[in-house]
């Protein structure tokens, strides 16, 4: 087995254990759209029907923001292989997490690899940076992150890039079955995703573009690919011109936080608008302290990636500018500056899971700049520097890990819905002793949370204003409510600590 | 030749009528300031969640050195926000800097202007981060000028070296950073600084 070989495999590996290590503990309980899709899986596995009673929908309706349906198909095949548990809900985003890094490394060294015929020397660099980049993304915060909830981005993510590498695949070798391969990838990505609905298609064009003007013998297969690629767009573009189609585009739209009628004004700040939330997503302050600032999406109090990467980074950058290597130069520097393009007309702006697609770049520059720095660098200095990063790196490291492990699960257990959770473990265990189980509405995501974790429990949800039936008067009730004040000794027989947004509450079980 | 010094004459007064709007202020923000106090509260309210845990653990991860570190790194990262950076020295200084710096470290200078120039300009911002007492209008003109005339320094080598799209490009990112200022200026008082 090559060196290079081994390495890769110890990296992935390092890549699997960083991303199931108690997968479905940690972080505690679903977090809301993970629930909604794990109900959803769930009934589509027992019934053919989502939680609205349509038969294999292509679009889920969920919460009104009309879901993707890659990611709940995959989670259905989930739960028959290990059940309807948190665990399978989170398994594809955490499979295709851990490929992603196998993926990276042959994208890159893809890309390095042109340059091998002109350049024989550069043989240790086109090694070397593949791997390094590798295992920059096996241990990316941002990457490992959303690779242990079940986000769809990241299954869209890794569907992207086999997409790219297969069309450059396609260029080297001048096979069709690569394009095809590619197409289908980048089709998977767009019922994945939202981000992808529309750079998926640009994405394509580019490629389909190039190859005809490249590969002159595959242009009548080219046409044929591109056409069954438009023809599985037309479900998509069909669906986003009707209300439901675009209500997701409206709630999250950046322009309707300018408040103007004057079309002038509108033509001017549009842009701009635009523009700022564009740079924001290059802002140091986002990439390397503090994130986007959303609990769910990143350690708090840490930024995306580590602060050692930051020189590398910045001597990465400027490394491929000066890059000879047009392919790779390009094409990195296209991800980097296209990965936000689409994610900058939603609001909140920087958005780190919209723009997950960036830390594939960011990982090639970073690794692209530790070999030149370390290339700069011989003898004792070459030593030394090796040894003050190594040491820095590791306590970073430890640090996110001891962060994650330790303080995320009690710091951020409002992003993952873990009070609910344990709300309706305890409903399950008390619910023996009751006849009736009432949940009052004004626990948000309680029907949610009930479906997916109790299903065979009968739960009446009601408003605020509900009271005891006569009809039930002789019979025992089990009421669980939002309470805000002290435990009411006399009625109240178990609570759960429920923090919210505003203000913490309990969720309390009442004997009526 | 007079193209290019009516261009470079335009980035300074848009640069110029920039950094007057700053002086409006009272301070930055605190979240540009480093405090040792606020070090000392993370570090106890970070220590609270780690019941359980061994102590040297807890040593190791929370301890004074590595949090003033990690906090001060925040606050300068902080300087370089971009949308910050786009208000203090507009979109088209934003550009001349980087512009400054690609070209400072491409050309053959010597050593010392080539590592010594980026190395100062990199760390004026500490000026502003450990909060040195000096007026704030001084503070203002300590982190401007410096960058300012990097700026031009980039901008101008810009149209040495691509002299034809150089001047359309300039002059594009000029007409965008007149807008930008139009459309977010209430944002140096609502983000970046305290009204006087």
């Amino acid at each position: 087995m090559k060196k290079s070989s081994l390495l890769i495999v110890l990296i992935v590996l390092l890549g699997v254990v960083l991303r199931f290590y108690n997968l479905d503990k940690a972080p505690y309980g679903l977090y809301i759209d993970e629930v909604s899709i794990g109900y959803n899986a769930y009934t589509i596995l027992h019934t053919g029907k989502d939680e609205y009673g349509v038969t294999y929908p292509l679009f889920f309706k969920a919460f009104n923001d009309y879901k993707e349906p890659v990611y709940i198909y995959m989670t259905s095949a989930a739960m028959v292989l290990f059940g309807k548990n948190d665990f399978s809900v989170r398994f594809f985003s955490a499979f295709f997490g851990s490929l992603t890094i196998l993926v990276v490394y042959l994208f890159t060294k893809l890309l390095l690899e042109r340059e091998e015929k002109k350049q024989l020397k550069n043989q240790s660099q086109q090694e070397l940076i593949p791997l390094i980049t590798a295992f920059l993304l096996a241990i990316s915060p941002w990457h490992i992150h959303f690779s242990r909830g079940g986000f769809e981005v990241n299954v869209a993510l890794f569907f992207y890039l086999i997409g790219i590498y297969c069309a450059f695949l396609c260029w080297r070798k001048k096979a069709s079955g690569f394009l095809i391969v590619s197409c289908i990838s980048l089709i998977i990505t767009i019922y994945t995703y939202h981000t992808y609905k529309i750079l998926t298609p640009v994405t394509w064009l580019i490629i389909a573009g190039m190859l005809f003007f490249f590969v002159k013998k595959l242009r009548k297969k080219i046409l044929i690919i591109s056409g069954i690629f438009i023809a599985a767009c037309i479900p998509l573009v069909v669906f986003s011109v009707t209300a439901e189609g675009s209500s997701r585009f409206t709630q999250t739209s950046a322009f309707s936080e300018i408040e103007t009628k004057n079309p002038l004004l509108k033509f001017m700040l549009y842009p701009m608008a635009y523009l700022r939330n564009y740079l924001s997503f290059f802002s140091p302050d986002f990439l390397f302290s503090y994130g986007d600032h959303n609990g769910r999406h990143q350690i708090v109090g840490m930024g995306l990636l580590y602060k050692w990467q930051l020189p590398f980074f910045v001597a990465g950058f400027f490394w491929l500018l000066k890059q000879k290597n047009k392919l790779f130069k390009f094409t990195v520097l296209g991800l980097f500056f296209a990965a936000p393009l689409i994610p900058a007309i939603a609001v909140p702006s920087p958005h780190t899971l919209r723009n997950l697609l960036m830390v594939i770049p960011l990982s090639i520059i970073t690794a692209a700049g530790v070999y030149y720095v370390f290339n700069l660098l011989n003898g004792y200095k070459k030593l030394l520097m090796l040894a003050i990063l190594i040491i820095i790196a590791c306590i970073e490291f430890g640090l996110y890990l001891h962060r994650y492990y330790a303080h995320y699960p009690n710091v951020n257990a409002l992003d993952w819905g873990a009070g609910y959770k344990a709300t309706a473990d305890k409903a399950f265990v008390h619910s023996s002793e009751f006849s009736h189980i009432v949940v009052d509405k004004r626990l948000d995501f309680a029907p949610v949370y009930f479906h997916f974790y109790t299903p065979d429990l009968q739960i009446t949800f009601v408003d605020s204003t509900w009271r005891k039936p006569e009809q039930w008067k002789n019979q025992k009730v089990l009421f669980i409510r939002p309470f805000y004040g002290n435990r009411n000794e006399k009625q109240s027989i178990d609570q759960v600590y429920l923090p919210g947004p505003n203000q913490d509450i309990f969720a309390q079980f009442w004997k009526l | 030749m007079i193209t290019k010094k009516l261009i470079i004459g335009i980035v300074v007064l848009l640069q110029i009528y920039t950094v007057t709007l700053w002086m409006g202020c009272r301070d930055f923000i605190a979240n540009m300031h480093f405090s040792a106090f606020d070090s000392k509260l993370r570090i106890g309210s970070e220590t609270a969640n780690d019941k359980g845990y061994p102590i040297h653990i807890v040593r190791i991860f929370h301890n004074k050195l590595f949090t003033i570190i990690d906090d001060a790194l925040n606050e300068y990262l902080g300087f370089w926000n971009i949308h910050f950076l786009s208000l203090f020295f507009t979109i088209v200084g934003f550009f001349g800097i980087l512009c400054g710096f690609w070209y400072l470290l491409k050309n053959k200078n010597s050593k010392k202007l080539k590592w010594g120039i980026p190395l100062l300009l990199l760390l004026i911002p500490f000026i502003d981060i450990f909060n040195i007492r000096l007026p704030f209008w001084l503070q203002v003109l300590l982190l401007w000028i410096p960058y300012a005339a990097f700026s031009i320094y980039g901008i101008w080598n810009f149209l040495m070296y691509h002299l034809k799209t150089g001047l359309a490009i300039t002059t594009g990112l000029i007409l965008v950073s007149i807008l930008y200022l139009f459309a977010f200026q209430q944002d140096i008082f609502g983000l970046f600084c305290y009204n006087k």
